[in-house]
């Protein structure tokens, strides 16, 4: 198992400097002049000059990376060449609120998503299957951002139900103290006692965890259902029976655990999926998270920003596609 | 009043796209207390989906039973729901080894954990006694290294390691009815001997009646008391092992018999057939068989008692 996790581990490093090599050359072919950028609109050839001695860009392009690496190793991507602000600042401002949204979407692909494909399998043929099953090709085929704007359109809209975004209502966020332990508002209000907060984030995440919880939870449940109905026609399922288990234990626990290869690479894509999505659903609801954050960095043309955006996003997948190996290693004949 | 236990008039079907196929049609078969019979048939003969419609575990909705009652102990399990099923017979009373030890085993359990399930589930037993009693059993199939087989995957067994790890679970709630279902069919030559004395010495031991399912006569001639041959859901010959093996009256069991080599000189004989057109109502082996007349294509021929002693379904039966 030590073994196993620690191959893993060297191919995610791998996989990571690739993606730096790749950003870092993407960002140095674009046909934009970062010194310029940093020096400000109306810069002097002077200035521009001060400035890419100051963003080391006069050296060598090996020694640029070299550099880059280093930064990177220590956490430093960079600045913002909008705000000027260190970008692993920003991004660990915006971090949290994604982090919640993709938590939330998580959580229901594997707490709806799994077990609505559990009681499709169970009831194969039957109205509840069909119907999980409409739903599962529905929510995968419908664009997101259509998704988010239909709910808005109803439930903000039409019944007033919710609020259309943002994280907190703006007389909160002016009335009260925002409290900061950890940055996530949600367990920060939950753990020093604002309940009001706590109640106005729950409010306000409902609309956008719904949007981007729909994609996993279709497709978990998807997947969960064709791996099991292939599993419960094993003969291991049958001899289960014949001796008598319950069809809880063998629907449950004997043929679930069969499916945990397929259902939790699943669960893992379709969080990187998640994050990707943040994106569109952030940007629809302002959610000031980081999907929000690199809508703006990109059309602000913020390279050092994008870049970190990027790095940060392979560096999920591979920290996810981690975690879900060693999910399915469970199954003890994956360990070599 | 029905034997211990009793199959009458059992039949069953399978839906398919092409409408419904009758793939099981039993007279009738009776199996004592404590004994062992022996039940032959080729590939798709129904000799698994007799198994599975004993335990009540066909694939449910593609098969359809449409008549008949399985007696046993004086109930007829195919009166009883799934509910009565589940809490009163399978793995209590009634408990089935089935073909492949490669797949019968659940692959991400240990054995351990297998054996554990069924043990808790069927006699109530928790803690250290589930432990001990797992440790029981597979002394009782004579697993060397009882204690760390425990705790090992099925993957890390072989073959014959896993048919008795299957024994075990199958028997461990003691079971008095146990269907074999070819349970050496998978197996090296040399391992089957072991398998097999197995379950005889269990069958004694335990006092079990055993229905042996298996496509090999010469198993059921050592092994079984009693033997009956399977062809297309009918069963066309059936009586004391001796007399079906040695002193075959339907032409079925003769070219099976035939087809077994008895010594290096002999040469392999294959039955020449004929082959002629399906026989729709008549009887099932009438396109295969060297000496069906035009009454085999026309009526199905009932299980009789023949001049020997042993029951066969066939009009040439006696004119041979």
């Amino acid at each position: 198992m030590k073994k196993f996790i620690l191959r893993r581990l060297l191919l995610g490093i791998i996989v990571l400097l690739g993606v730096a090599l790749l950003t870092f050359f993407l960002a140095r072919v674009v046909p934009s002049d970062p010194a310029a950028k940093w020096a400000g609109p109306r810069a002097t050839p002077e200035q521009i000059a001060r400035a890419t001695i100051e963003l080391g860009l006069d050296k060598p392009l090996y020694v640029q990376f070299g550099k880059y690496l280093l930064d990177l190793l220590q956490g430093n991507l960079g600045y913002s060449l909008r705000t000027r602000r260190p970008i692993t600042l920003e991004l660990q401002e915006s971090l949290p609120a994604t982090i919640e949204l993709v938590l939330i979407s998580t959580i229901a692909a594997v707490f709806v998503g799994i077990p609505l494909g559990v009681i499709s399998a169970k009831r194969k043929d039957q109205l509840i299957d069909h119907l999980s099953r409409l739903f599962s090709i529905g929510v995968v085929s419908l664009p997101t951002f259509w998704i988010g704007l239909i709910l808005q359109l109803v439930f903000f809209r039409v019944l007033g139900l919710f609020p259309m975004g943002g994280q907190l209502s703006t007389e909160i966020k002016i009335t009260m103290d925002i409290p900061k332990v950890t940055g996530f508002i949600m367990f920060d209000s939950l753990v020093t006692g604002n309940f009001r907060i706590f109640l106005d984030a729950l409010w306000h995440i409902v609309l956008p965890g719904i949007t981007i919880g729909m994609y996993p939870v279709g497709l978990v449940a998807r997947m969960t259902r064709s791996a099991l109905l292939e599993i419960l026609n094993e003969d291991y399922i049958t001899a289960a029976r014949s001796y008598g288990l319950s069809e809880r234990i063998v629907l449950w626990s004997y043929a679930l655990k069969n499916s945990i290869g397929p259902t939790s690479t699943v669960v893992a894509l379709s969080i990187g999926y998640t994050l990707v999505n943040t994106f569109l659903t952030e940007s629809i609801f302002t959610w000031p998270g980081i999907g929000n954050y690199i809508a703006s960095a990109v059309i602000g043309l913020d390279y050092p920003a994008i870049m970190g955006v990027t790095i940060f996003s392979a560096f999920s997948y591979v920290v996810l596609n981690l975690i879900a190996d060693i999910i399915i290693a469970l199954d003890p004949r994956v360990r070599v | 009043m029905p034997g211990y236990f009793e199959i009458q008039n059992l039949s069953v079907g399978f839906r398919t796209f092409e409408g419904e196929r009758r793939v099981l049609d039993i007279e009738r078969l009776v199996i004592g207390r404590g004994e062992t019979y022996g039940l032959v048939g080729e590939s798709g003969a129904g000799k698994t989906v007799l198994a599975l419609t004993i335990l009540g575990l066909l694939p449910k909705p593609a098969a359809v039973v449409h008549s008949g009652s399985i007696w046993f102990d004086g109930q007829d399990l195919l009166q009883k729901g799934e509910k009565e099923l589940y809490a009163r017979y399978r793995g209590k009373r009634l408990a089935m080894i089935f073909q492949d030890p490669m797949s019968t085993l659940n692959p991400v359990f240990t054995v351990g954990q297998q054996i554990a399930r069924v043990v808790e589930k069927q006699q109530g037993l928790r803690g250290a006694a589930v432990a001990k009693r797992s440790l029981e059993l597979l002394e009782m199939v004579k697993l060397p290294d009882a204690q760390s087989t425990l705790k090992k995957y099925p993957h890390e067994l072989s073959g014959g390691q896993r048919q008795r790890v299957i024994i075990a679970i199958a028997l461990s709630c003691g079971a008095e009815f146990l269907i074999a279902d070819e349970p050496t069919r998978n197996l090296d030559v040399t391992i089957q001997a072991g398998i097999l004395k197995l379950i005889g010495d269990l069958q004694k031991d335990l006092g079990i009646s055993v229905l042996f399912i298996a496509n090999n006569v010469g198993l059921v001639n050592v092994f079984c008391k009693n033997a009956g041959i399977l062809y297309h859901g009918k069963l066309v010959e059936d009586g004391p092992s001796e007399l079906v093996i040695r002193a075959a009256k339907h032409p079925y069991t003769q070219t099976l018999i035939s087809a077994i080599p008895r010594d290096k000189s002999e040469k392999l004989k294959f039955a020449s057939t004929v082959i002629k057109p399906e026989a729709q109502r008549g009887c099932p082996y009438y396109s295969r068989c060297n000496l069906a007349e035009s009454i085999c294509f026309d009526r199905m021929p009932m299980l009789e008692t023949s001049s020997s002693g042993q029951k066969v379904a066939c009009f040439m039966a006696e004119k041979q």
